[in-house]
């Protein structure tokens, strides 16, 4: 009987833990849909078709970015052919070039974004010191 | 019985003199044998007069004991040592009143008080989580076009109109946004690990936490 109880302590516990790192881990990605879906001004309906493309579309990036890392050349030369081969596919979603653009645009601004957040850190903590 | 063609035929090709015999039927019981059987038994083993003399079961076990007492002497001396008394021996108006007798003792099990808690506590937790599991299926309201999760996301399209982005990005912490850039391939993660681990040692030393480097940046906007 105990070791039953102990059991489902246990499951319950690893289940508990494992919503929290789920959480951590899916914080970013629920900004990014965010970010993107109110600059983007998607409907629910465009969101649903948007959003797997989209991510897809980081899927590769983060692929064709890692792959590249020692050879910025290489890397810019990746992601954009990257861009190239998804335009298509979110032009029919958005319908408009204008905000097929913004999809890259706004990809871009957000990372530069995350990594101005940290910069700034870690600028203030070096002041700091 | 009959005589099959076909198994003639077979035995004529096999051996032509065994097939010469004639088929005569060799064993023959005369007429309504099986139906007159049990008849015939019955009378013959009443002919035989099969009986026991009377008080014969009675004085069986008294019999039996008088006759080894008889051939005693006969017996070799290691049968002495045995006892002559009847040792299979009932009370008295036992079969009469063996119906009447008690019934075999009834055990009851029972379990002690430690383990009694035990079970409650288990039937507790199982009931608990099956609640729990139910309420959680049960209380589901049908999704409006808002409130239904976006595909190949785990957020609504009504959650994400509520969310206040810029205030989401500042609420990360430092590690989860070098972790996001790292495995992006956004930045140098050897680099950036390095820098981090740090950065973050710094901020211990120096009292910093999050909420205060966020106000820093909010402020340097």
């Amino acid at each position: 009987m105990k070791t039953i109880l102990l059991i489902i302590l246990s499951i319950t516990s690893t289940w508990v833990v494992a919503q929290k790192a789920d959480n951590k881990k899916n914080a970013i990605e629920k900004i990014i849909v965010a970010y993107m879906t109110k600059n983007l001004n998607l409907t629910a309906d465009e969101a649903d078709a948007f959003m797997p493309v989209f991510k897809e579309y980081m899927k590769d990036h983060r692929t064709a970015a890692t792959n590249n890392n020692n050879d910025e050349i290489k890397k810019n030369e990746a992601i954009l052919e990257v861009q190239k081969k998804y335009k298509p596919k979110f032009l029919t979603i958005l319908k408009t070039e204008d905000r097929t653009n913004k999809v890259f645009r706004l990809h871009h601004q957000l990372i530069m974004r995350l990594k101005n957040a940290q910069e700034k850190r870690r600028a203030r903590v070096n002041s700091a010191v | 019985m009959q005589q099959q063609t076909h198994i003639q035929q077979e035995l004529t090709i096999i051996s032509n003199t065994i097939a010469q015999i004639p088929f005569v039927p060799t064993y023959t019981i005369p007429d309504n044998y099986f139906t007159q059987l049990p008849l015939w038994v019955m009378a013959k083993t009443n002919a035989a007069n099969y009986a026991v003399p009377n008080s014969y079961f009675n004085d069986l076990a008294k019999n039996i004991i008088n006759k080894i007492n008889n051939e005693a002497d006969e017996l070799p001396e290691i049968f002495n040592a045995i006892s002559k008394e009847n040792v299979y021996q009932t009370p008295t108006n036992y079969f009469n009143t063996l119906s009447t007798a008690p019934a075999a003792p009834v055990f009851e099990i029972t379990k002690s008080k430690k383990l009694k808690t035990w079970y409650y506590l288990a039937a507790a937790c199982i009931t608990g989580i099956m609640a729990f599991v139910a309420f959680q299926f049960l209380n589901q309201k049908p999704a409006t076009n808002n409130e239904r999760v976006i595909a190949g996301t785990n957020v609504s399209y009504q959650q994400i109109q509520n969310m206040n982005v810029d205030a989401a990005i500042d609420s990360l912490s430092t590690q989860e946004v070098n972790n996001y850039l790292c495995d992006n391939g956004l930045i140098a993660c050897t680099d950036s690990k390095e820098t981090e681990e740090k950065l973050q040692q710094e901020m211990e030393q120096l009292e910093i936490t999050e909420s205060d480097l966020n106000e820093f940046i909010d402020a340097s906007n």
